[in-house]
């Protein structure tokens, strides 16, 4: 039985973590679609109060073959990837599902999938990984917080592991490598329809690394060390955008 | 409304919201926890939950499921994610075929564990300890078959009440009956029910009590109310729901 009885003076009641929701609209900007919806995102993302984090995000691409993708990630206290589950539709037919589990030299996949069936996966690691791409866009605004305002120019996080290969994250789930390249722009005001933050406004320069090439990606997060992500860009065959629509600190009250 | 050839949205999505509430005198009333939850159901009948549950009871216990059920409704792959006392407890992927049930689970008592358990058929449900999960293990119950039923054995999570160890793979099953068919208001509106009471639980190592559940009549099973007695003393309540596409 997991229940205790609360020590002098604690109330019986524990609610030490923060909650807060989000939803993000996914546009076209090709001229032929411009402004039409052609997907979301829906998330609730947990705190701890030792400043651990897991989210769930349930996202949807509309563009035919559409693809459903829920992920379970979770982070330690430094933003550093502790384990991810992932469950991948496409063309509303089931794809694959996963979980990645991430040690400080090694990083596991237990993964089935339509294509490749059930597989193990034991990726070596020369350094704990710093981040996790799992292809979510309220995670793509995460990897920054590895990035070294101070410093400025492109750096590079070094190798991280992805879900997929797949710019929308179509595949696997199975891990593919790469290195990360960051930039920073500058800190601006930014306006999305949740509301009007105060940002930092970084790029995702554009990679090789992957089977084919991923065009420059803008990314706004908020500047209150949370890098919550408030909108974005992609450039080049992709021409999308994605807006922070709806956002709630849903964290029931202290009792 | 006809969408362009590019776009496919072929499925449909159920969001709730569940209040967790104590029936206990001295905290009559009180919210005790509360669960999120969305249901995908797919063109071809296969169908995802996704739940957020949040039990504020001292230790608290945050847990993230996700269930995938084909179109026959028997599981197909699970994730289980809980936290306890606001630490880490476990995490856990299961995976379901004719012949066995596997888990690949780390948890903060066991360590790295994988399990593979044999079965002599494939397991009929999953219960995740979701209160939504709950509603839909009653679909086992057959609506032509006697009042009192017990439920083939399936596979569960975690075998503590609140489902608060784990995860890892365990068996249990349950006798039920059918109350009767009703009509329930509940604050997510008022619907066509069927009511539901677990007696016995079998396979738990302390004796679950007496636990009613009010499930959609529609064939979806969506959770609408339950209340459990004994030690428990607590109700549960469907107070938000929707539909999109």
């Amino acid at each position: 039985m997991s229940t205790a009885a609360p020590a002098a003076g604690q109330s019986i009641m524990q609610r030490d973590h923060k909650v807060y929701t989000g939803v993000i609209s996914y546009i076209s900007h090709k001229p032929e679609r411009k402004g039409q919806e052609r997907g979301r995102e829906m998330y609730t993302l947990v705190v701890h109060s030792d400043g651990s984090r897991t989210i769930t995000v349930h996202t949807e691409i509309d563009d035919r073959p559409s693809v459903h993708r829920d992920a379970i990630y979770a982070l330690d206290k430094d933003w550093m990837p502790l384990d991810c589950m992932m469950r991948l539709t496409v063309g509303d037919k089931f794809m694959g599902t996963g979980w990645m589990k991430f040690y400080d030299t090694y990083a596991e996949c237990e993964t089935f999938t339509a294509t490749e069936g059930r597989v193990s996966q034991r990726y070596a690691l020369k350094a704990p990984l710093k981040t996790f791409q799992n292809h979510a866009i309220a995670c793509d605004s995460w990897h920054f917080k590895h990035y070294d305002i101070a410093k400025g120019g492109i750096q590079n996080i070094g190798q991280i592991l992805l879900s997929s290969p797949d710019h929308r994250g179509a595949t696997g789930p199975l891990f593919y490598a790469i290195s990360m390249q960051l930039g920073y722009v500058g800190k601006e005001k930014v306006t999305v329809k949740a509301g009007t933050f105060d940002a930092y406004h970084f790029q995702f320069p554009g990679t090789k690394e992957l089977l084919t090439e991923h065009p420059p990606y803008e990314i706004w997060t908020t500047a209150d060390g949370e890098f919550t992500f408030l909108k974005g860009g992609v450039a080049g065959y992709m021409q999308t955008y994605y807006e922070l629509i709806d956002f709630k600190d849903v964290t029931p009250p202290k009792v | 409304m006809t969408l362009p050839d590019h776009i496919q949205r072929d499925h449909k999505i159920i969001r709730g919201r569940i209040a967790y509430t104590s029936n206990k005198p001295d905290r009559l009333g009180q919210e005790r926890g509360r669960e999120v939850f969305t249901v995908v159901v797919h063109n071809d009948g296969r169908r995802s939950l996704t739940a957020h549950a949040e039990i504020d009871d001292r230790p608290s216990v945050l847990r993230f499921e996700q269930l995938s059920l084909d179109p026959h409704w028997r599981p197909t792959d699970a994730f289980i994610r809980i936290s306890v006392g606001d630490k880490l407890c476990g995490t856990g992927w299961f995976r379901f075929t004719e012949t066995e049930a596997e888990c690949e689970t780390f948890t903060s008592v066991e360590g790295r564990l994988s399990q593979r358990w044999p079965l002599s058929g494939p397991t009929l449900m999953f219960g995740g300890h979701a209160i939504a999960n709950d509603g839909w293990c009653v679909k086992l119950f057959d609506l032509n078959g006697p009042q009192t039923q017990t439920l083939p054995r399936f596979v569960v999570s975690s075998t503590d009440h609140r489902g608060a160890t784990g995860p890892s793979i365990a068996l249990a099953s349950a006798t039920i009956s059918l109350v009767a068919r009703e009509k329930v208001i509940v604050k997510a509106g008022k619907f066509d029910a069927l009511h539901f009471c677990f007696g016995e639980v079998h396979g738990l190592p302390v004796e679950h009590p007496i636990y009613d559940v009010w499930v959609t009549a529609d064939g979806n099973y969506t959770f609408l109310k339950g209340t459990v007695g004994g030690y428990m003393m607590t109700a549960y309540e469907l107070v938000e729901l929707s539909d999109y596409l």
